[in-house]
């Protein structure tokens, strides 16, 4: 960072009326000052009021009012089907940049998934067709809850040995895990690959939504070892 | 010089000055003036003490008194409102009764050089960040209502961002049919989109419909301000989209930096995303003059009337990339 010197201001042209400052920000190197707070995501509908998922009063008076708000990213629409997991998903399963080969590999798996749960209801009786279900994007939802694993272990080094110890995970870190340990477990199948990826990661998918599976077993591998490690929890705090 | 002497602006004086003294120096601080002299000279604190020697005040010997009696004000607010606080908690009213916080939403602290000229002595960013510290304490206590008047001193008014923009209002074209223009820009991609009210929803980008995005990305990004607002088939868009460099003056003799003009085609094409980006902020200021105050409030907050001046960061020396080193070899 030493070669990057002082700040660099960009006024737009007088007739938008909105004058933008930008610097390298201390904390996060980001192009934004702190000052500017992120775009909101999610509106409940019939939403006229402003009072989002964030509760904001309804006079409309709120910390945001005061503050200048980020540029909405390219990935995130308005439209109806836009789901923020999904996007996240996307932009972490991609390669090389290649986002719309990703979205279309992803759409390609709804449409699977879609397949075989279908085949499932048709066979299944009447009592048992309403536990099964067909929306991609709710077994989307529930399969990456499903894999969260809600603590994991870290190497804490104490008195010469390195001991596992139980730490409590966030919510974006657990999905971020979650996430990953799927991607990883789609892209790293054993050779040879021959099978492609909207069916293997659909088959991944259901497993998760149906508690069975490599990485559903993967985070209880991880809770169980958190749960013999817990004698250890203290040395958190040294 | 044309204007009256017993209202003239310092707009005037400025204007006359420049024209009787024009100066050719490339420092404007050492240009000649004429200013009303406090806001030349800095300003100066006022004598600290009597004519027999006694300093005014207690603090006068900690070479800081301003700021050291700011602090222990603090801290004696701090003792008073818990002694208050104990108080009512001897008497039953465990639960401090709602509206005796102190509300600080229109307003923010102020800044380090604001303090600065405030107190006018020696203060530096580590105890700006420590008197900041204790006054948020302070503002945090249940009872901080009483203490509003010793907070607020220190506190500047904030206006909503909102109120401090202006809207242009609708124009009407030969037909009758409201319009509204509007420029939006991207990563070096300059758009213009004209939005015709009382429409059906035709959509045409440098000639060719909403087709001349083939990413369905870029496709959402257009339709983003219209499903937001609410205006989907009931406007019509026309958007012009072209490279920043092509505003710029140049001749045939000196083309701008990269162009296509001479040997060599260095000028980067537009990208798709970028004319999407600079379509959508276009199309959200335009469609501002069609909705209510609350929809371009909720605009704003969904993030859709800010320009991303994000733009690509510089290679630099001694590095692979904007940010990536080489590989660090031991030897």
């Amino acid at each position: 960072m030493a070669f990057i010197c002082g700040s660099i201001h960009l006024l737009l042209k007088s007739h938008l009326k909105l004058a933008v400052t930008t610097r390298l920000s201390a904390i996060g190197l980001s192009q934004w000052t702190p000052q500017y707070a992120e775009p909101v995501l999610d509106w409940m509908d019939g939403d006229s009021d402003g009072e989002g998922q964030s509760g904001q009063p309804s006079d409309g008076l709120s910390e945001l009012s005061f503050r200048p708000i980020k540029a909405r990213q390219s990935s995130h629409s308005c439209s109806l089907f836009f789901d923020d997991l999904l996007n996240r998903f996307i932009s972490k399963a991609h390669l090389k940049g290649q986002k719309a080969m990703m979205r279309d590999l992803m759409r390609d798996t709804f449409g699977v998934m879609k397949s075989i749960q279908l085949q499932k209801y048709n066979a299944a009786d009447d009592a048992n067709k309403e536990h099964i279900q067909c929306d991609p994007l709710v077994i989307f939802h529930t399969a990456l809850a499903n894999c969260r694993p809600l603590i994991i272990t870290r190497p804490i080094k104490r008195g010469g040995a390195t001991y596992q110890v139980p730490y409590p995970l966030r919510l974006k870190e657990s999905e971020e895990m979650a996430m990953r340990w799927i991607i990883h477990a789609v892209r790293d199948r054993p050779k040879p690959k021959k099978t492609f990826f909207p069916d293997v990661m659909a088959k991944e998918l259901i497993d998760a939504y149906y508690n069975e599976g490599k990485v559903v077993k993967k985070k209880q591998d991880i809770h169980r070892v958190c749960e013999a490690n817990r004698a250890y929890a203290h040395y958190r705090w040294g | 010089m044309g204007t009256d002497a017993n209202h003239m602006t310092q707009q005037d004086i400025n204007r006359a000055i420049e024209y009787l003294m024009p100066s050719g120096l490339f420092s404007k601080r050492a240009r000649p003036l004429m200013r009303p002299p406090q806001e030349i000279y800095p300003k100066k604190k006022e004598a600290q003490f009597d004519a027999e020697g006694r300093p005014f005040s207690s603090f006068f010997y900690t070479s800081q008194p301003n700021f050291y009696e700011t602090s222990y004000k603090i801290s004696e607010y701090l003792l008073k409102l818990n002694a208050f606080e104990d108080r009512l908690i001897r008497k039953g009213i465990v639960t401090p009764p709602e509206d005796t916080r102190i509300e600080l939403l229109s307003s923010e602290w102020l800044s380090f050089k604001e303090m600065k000229a405030k107190f006018l002595e020696a203060f530096n960013e580590k105890k700006y960040e420590s008197l900041v510290d204790a006054l948020e304490r302070l503002v945090s206590h249940p009872y901080s209502k009483m203490a509003k008047d010793f907070i607020m001193e220190y506190r500047k008014e904030v206006k909503a961002v909102s109120s401090q923009i202006q809207i242009p209002p609708l124009m009407y074209d030969e037909n009758d049919r409201p319009y509204m223009t509007a420029k939006g820009m991207r990563k070096y991609c300059i758009a213009n989109v004209v939005v015709r009210g009382n429409g059906t929803g035709k959509v045409d980008i440098n000639g060719q419909n909403l087709l001349y995005f083939e990413f369905m990305q870029d496709r959402e990004q257009v339709m983003s301000p219209l499903t937001f607002t609410g205006l989907l088939f009931k406007v019509d868009i026309e958007c012009k989209t072209m490279h920043e460099e092509m505003t710029k003056e140049w001749s045939r003799d000196s083309p701008p930096i990269g162009s296509k003009v001479g040997p060599g085609n260095t000028w980067r094409e537009l990208g798709t995303t970028a004319q999407a980006g600079a379509i959508r902020l276009a199309l959200s200021l335009a469609l501002r003059s069609f909705v209510d105050e609350k929809m371009v409030e909720k605009m704003r907050l969904a993030g859709l009337l800010t320009q991303d001046v994000r733009r690509r960061e510089r290679k630099k020396w001694g590095q692979e990339g904007a940010r990536r080193k080489y590989t660090w070899k031991k030897r």
